[in-house]
Parts: C-alpha cells; sequence; structure tokens
C-alpha cells in the first residue's frame, strides 16, 4: 500500500504528484534516513512502551 | 496564591499572548494567515499538534484520574503512535498536494459539494459545542479553588484568546503553542520533583512502586475484553485507533496544525514526533496523580478535594454529623499513616510477614476511610441537590496549593491558562478558517477575493470565540471533565473518519451513497449512545464501520437501481 519511500499508492494517479512533492522523499534524520525506518522505529517504541507498562503492571500487582 | 503567584501568572500569560501579536501583526494574505508563512518547522509542527491536544483538563484532571484509577487511563492513548502513523502515510500526502486549506475540501475533490458540507458541518457542530468546555472546564476548577468571580474569568480569558488568535491567525496560535508549552513542560517537571522531594526520606522507589501497586493504582495494561469496561487494552488499541485516527485526521483544528508545515516532510515528522512521546507524555502526567496518591498515604487528606464540597464543610463545622464524618475520616487516615509506617519499616527489614499484616491493616483501614468519604458525599448531595464531589478535577490543584511554594504556585496556574489557550486558540483558528472555506465562500459570497475572505475569517474566529464563551457561561459539570470532551468527540468522530477512509480506500463508492450512508450511520450512533451503556472508545469505531457498510450498501443498490438516488 505504500511505496519504497513510505507514501501511499491508494489511488492510482497520485503517484507521479507524489513524486513532485521535492523533499519527501529522505526524512533529513541522520539516523532514521528512509520514511519507512521511522514507521517502524514509531511502532517499536510504542511495543517498548507497552511491554514496559505490562511489565511496571505486573512487578507491582 | 500571593502577589508573587499573581506577578507570574499575569506576566506569563500577557507576555505569550503580547509575544504572539507582536510576532504576528502584519499577516494580510489569506494564505498566510490560514496555513502560516510556511516556514515552521517539523519540531515546532510537533509542539503544536501536541499543545492543541493537550488542554488546561489534561494537565488539571489527568493526575486525578491517576490519584484515582491509577494509570489505566493511559489506554486511551495506545492508539496514537498507530493512527498518527496511517496519517502521516495516507492522509497527509493528500492534504499536502491539493494544497487545502480545510480537511473538508478534499471530500469535495472526491466526491461531491453536499458531502464535503456534511464533514464540515459534523465538524463545526462538535468542536463548536467542546469548544465552550474548553474554557469552562479549567475555569470552573480555578474560580471554584481561587474565589475568582467564574463569568469574568471565562470572559476575560476567552477574550484574550480571541484577540490574539484574530489578529494572527495560524501563525499566532503556532507561535504562542512553542512558548505555552515551555511553560507547562516547567511547571509539571517542577511540581513531580517537588512532590518525589516531599515523600517521606525512608520510601524508596521500589516502595513507592509497590504501595501503589498494593492499591491498584499502577494497573496500567488491563487485557479484560469486557465491554463495559471503560479502559482496556482493547478498547484503548481499537476504539482509541479510531478515535484518534478520527480526531487527528479529521478535525480541522489538527488538521491545520500539520499542514501548516513548510514541507511535506516537516508535516511528517511533526506528527511521529507526537507519535513517540504522546504515550510517554501521558504516563508522566498519571504517574504525578499516582504520587501524589502516595504522598497523601503519609500526609492527611482532605475528605475532599472538591472545593465545592471543602468549603460546604467549612462553613457546616459546627454541624455535629459533618464534624462526625470529618473526625472519622482523619482517625482512619491516622491508623493508615501507622500502618503503612510498620508496612515500610518490615518490609526494609525483609520481614514479609509482618508486612504483609501491616499492608493489610492499611487496606482496610483504607477501605473504611472511602466508606466514610462515599457517605458523607451522599449526605452532601442529600442536603444540597447541586453538590456533587467530583475530586478528580481538584486533586492536582489542591495539591498544588497546599503543598508547593508561592512562585511555583503562579508557575502552575499560568501552565492551566496556557493550555487552555493553546487548545482553544487552535479550535477557533479551525473554526473559523472551516466557516470561511466550506461554507462562507461557496454559499454566501461566491466571488469573494481573497482579502474579502481574510477579514471574514477573522469576524468568524471572533464569532466562535463568542460562542465558545456563550456556552461556558452555561455550561453545567459532567461527570468529569475531560471525559466529557472524549465523549462528545466520539459521538461524531466515527462518520468523519468514514468519510475519509472511504475516499482513500474505496473508490467505487460515490457521492450519494456516501452522504446517506453517513447520515444513516450518525444517526445510528446516537441512538446507540442513549440505549447502551459501553465504552465511549467504541463509538468511533461503531460509527466509521457502520458508515461505510450502509455506504457500501446504498452504492450497491444504487448500481442495480440508479433511479433511487437520482430521484
Amino acid at each position: 500500500m505504500t511505496d519504497n519511500n513510505g507514501n501511499p499508492t491508494a489511488l492510482e494517479d497520485s503517484n507521479d504528484d507524489q513524486r513532485s512533492l521535492d523533499d519527501s522523499e529522505m526524512t533529513g534524520l541522520p539516523w532514521l534516513k528512509t520514511w519507512k525506518s521511522a514507521y517502524v522505529f514509531v511502532l517499536c517504541s510504542f511495543v517498548l512502551w507497552l511491554v514496559l507498562l505490562i511489565a511496571l503492571t505486573e512487578l507491582s500487582a | 496564591m500571593n502577589w508573587l503567584d499573581y506577578v507570574v501568572l499575569i506576566g506569563t500569560i500577557l507576555g505569550i499572548a503580547g509575544y504572539g501579536i507582536w510576532q504576528t501583526r502584519f499577516r494580510t494574505s489569506l494564505h498566510d494567515y490560514l496555513k502560516g508563512s510556511a516556514h515552521t518547522p517539523w519540531f515546532v509542527i510537533g509542539i503544536s499538534v501536541m499543545a492543541t491536544q493537550a488542554s488546561a483538563i489534561t494537565f488539571l484532571s489527568t493526575p486525578g484520574q491517576g490519584y484515582m484509577g491509577g494509570l489505566s487511563f493511559v489506554q486511551v492513548y495506545f492508539g496514537v503512535p498507530l493512527a498518527l502513523t496511517i496519517i502521516a502515510v495516507f492522509f497527509l500526502p493528500m492534504f499536502q498536494k491539493l494544497d487545502v486549506y480545510t480537511a473538508y475540501e478534499y471530500l469535495e475533490k472526491r466526491f461531491d459539494g453536499k458531502t464535503r458540507s456534511l464533514g464540515a458541518a459534523l465538524f463545526l457542530l462538535q468542536r463548536g459545542l467542546g469548544a465552550g468546555l474548553t474554557i469552562y472546564a479549567p475555569a470552573i476548577v480555578m474560580t471554584t479553588v481561587f474565589g475568582w468571580p467564574l463569568n469574568a474569568t471565562i470572559i476575560s480569558a476567552g477574550l484574550l484568546v480571541i484577540i490574539y488568535t484574530v489578529i494572527g491567525g495560524s501563525d499566532a496560535v503556532t507561535v504562542t503553542q512553542k512558548y505555552q508549552m515551555t511553560i507547562i513542560f516547567v511547571g509539571m517537571m517542577t511540581a513531580t520533583a517537588l512532590l518525589i522531594s516531599k515523600l517521606p526520606a525512608n520510601l524508596e522507589l521500589g516502595d513507592t512502586l509497590k504501595l501503589a501497586g498494593n492499591f491498584h493504582k499502577v494497573n496500567a495494561v488491563d487485557f479484560s475484553t469486557s465491554l463495559n469496561q471503560r479502559y482496556t487494552f482493547w478498547s484503548g488499541l481499537l476504539g482509541g485507533t479510531f478515535l484518534m485516527l478520527s480526531y487527528f485526521g479529521t478535525d480541522q483544528s489538527q488538521v491545520q496544525r500539520y499542514i501548516s508545515g513548510s514541507s511535506l516532510r516537516e508535516s511528517r515528522l511533526g506528527l511521529l514526533f507526537n507519535a513517540v512521546l504522546k504515550i510517554p507524555m501521558q504516563v508522566s502526567i498519571l504517574m504525578l496523580g499516582v504520587l501524589i496518591f502516595v504522598f497523601y498515604q503519609f500526609q492527611p487528606p482532605p475528605l475532599f478535594f472538591d472545593a465545592a464540597s471543602r468549603h460546604y464543610l467549612e462553613s457546616h463545622q459546627s454541624d455535629p454529623e459533618l464534624a462526625a464524618y470529618v473526625t472519622d475520616f482523619s482517625n482512619a487516615q491516622t491508623e493508615i499513616h501507622k500502618y503503612l509506617n510498620n508496612w515500610l519499616e518490615s518490609r526494609h527489614h525483609g520481614d514479609s510477614n509482618s508486612a504483609n499484616s501491616a499492608f493489610v491493616a492499611a487496606a482496610l483501614e483504607e477501605q473504611k476511610a472511602e466508606q466514610i468519604r462515599k457517605a458523607a458525599a451522599k449526605e452532601l448531595s442529600a442536603r444540597d441537590p447541586e453538590a456533587k464531589a467530583n475530586d478528580a478535577d481538584y486533586v492536582f490543584i489542591t495539591f498544588i496549593l497546599q503543598e508547593l511554594p508561592h512562585g511555583v504556585i503562579g508557575l502552575l496556574v499560568a501552565a492551566f491558562f496556557a493550555a487552555t489557550f493553546s487548545s482553544k486558540a487552535a479550535e477557533l483558528n479551525a473554526l473559523g478558517t472551516s466557516t470561511t472555506i466550506d461554507f462562507y465562500r461557496r454559499f454566501i459570497r461566491k466571488d469573494a477575493g481573497d482579502a474579502e475572505c481574510l477579514t471574514a475569517t477573522k469576524w468568524f474566529t471572533a464569532a466562535w470565540g463568542a460562542i465558545a464563551i456563550t456556552f461556558a457561561l452555561y455550561a453545567h459539570l459532567a461527570e468529569n471533565l475531560i471525559q466529557a470532551v472524549n465523549i462528545l468527540g466520539s459521538i461524531f468522530y466515527g462518520v468523519m473518519l468514514a468519510l475519509f477512509l472511504v475516499a482513500f480506500f474505496i473508490r467505487s463508492v460515490k457521492g450519494d451513497a456516501i452522504f446517506w450512508g453517513a447520515l444513516t450511520a450518525q444517526i445510528l450512533v446516537f441512538i446507540l449512545y442513549f440505549t447502551l451503556s459501553i465504552s465511549y472508545l467504541w463509538y468511533p469505531l461503531i460509527g466509521c464501520a457502520a458508515c461505510i457498510l450502509f455506504s457500501l450498501t446504498i452504492q450497491q443498490i444504487a448500481r442495480r437501481k440508479p433511479e433511487l438516488l437520482e430521484g
């Protein structure tokens, strides 16, 4: 559903226009260069928080 | 509050508002006024999105939620990372590509004019109604505690935010939000540091967590599948994702914040910034409430945190029945302190049997104290039907006033007002923008130029501000203020989200089908809300699913019998 840069391809006619968004291809961040890696980082941070909160719940019970 | 607090409070709120006005006083282009000057970096967009969602209710009421119910409220935010990632991937590029002022413009490009009007009308209805609560909620707490006149507080706070939002538009909102969030973070961190310094010296981190856990305050994740349980992992992840997707993806007050980025990259990073930080931020605020709970296990808490109930007790001290409640509650608290000190001592000596017995005794006294509090609340309600002990909203402010030094009190009250202004300004900016772009320019003055639309937006922003003040002046206290705002949003958000999901992903559905499907789904949500007793977090999901299902069905029928929709 997304291209290599994490842009949507849900609408067939939008791909060309997406490319015209010049600086959307790279995040510009030093450690997370592609959008896919940025999204994975977000989801991993959520999982990490979830695990910590579950551990906190269990340890304090 | 003394003179120092008032200097800090007034200096902070007027200073930020004045700076916002000064920085944005020459906005003469409609584009700049509505979308900002397009130089906003991702970090500022991230702060702006965060500030728009985090109203004063968040900082006043959430610690109270932590005090009363522990960390479980954080589950509401489990949907944020997924929702913001979906918006960053699918919604944002479309808004940027079409260079829209409002999210609802996209609906016209995809469907038709009436669907755009429906989306914008749903937004104006729910946000316009909620706008009053954003001012009322902190005002009622502050005025009850400080004895300020309620109406004057609502009107003066409302007027200040109207003035700088009308003058500077979108940029004024963003510029002021940056400094308002700074004040909020500094205030909250100072309060947390001072609270930790006031806990007993021999209470270690492990003891604190164990104590809070024993009283069920660290129950952050609940995997229960009960639909009647308000906060669970499932309602947070499924219902919460739909609620947050609806709020961040279709609510103009949020859309206007992140489409003001100088590029898709800046806007996207601003959203992902929130996707990462929202849960830890909410955990921190709830944990503050949990720590206040622990603090009051070693210090005498008031029978009621609710200021109105406390004032009633103070003015009826000679009443023997009420005095008995106060004395019994105080005695129970003394016993709790004694048993918990024993628990702490036994725990440090490694005597787990004695520690367990001491804690069981403390827990029994805690139950007794809670029964006394409930009986006293019932007695108060019987005497005065208007009295409704709503402690959650008053826990944090009571702690601030009773335990923190002057200057810090002023800083925290300034932080609450800063939070009020930051979310209120974004709401007014969005309401004014949507009214002009989605209605005025389409139905009232079709040939209006940019200059006329700019003037109209300023007038509409001021008018929505006046409506919000009026609602706030006549608002009544809900069960809990933050929940009232969320419940109101959850009724409308599902259908609003479905309009966009169908637009993005179901190409076969056309304008008529989505319009009638959305109307039918909205009516269904209203009926269910008044007949079922399920958690409000489920309504966005129900509304969204119903709208998608209805629109698909209507589209199928229309394909077989086209005259039905044409007629």
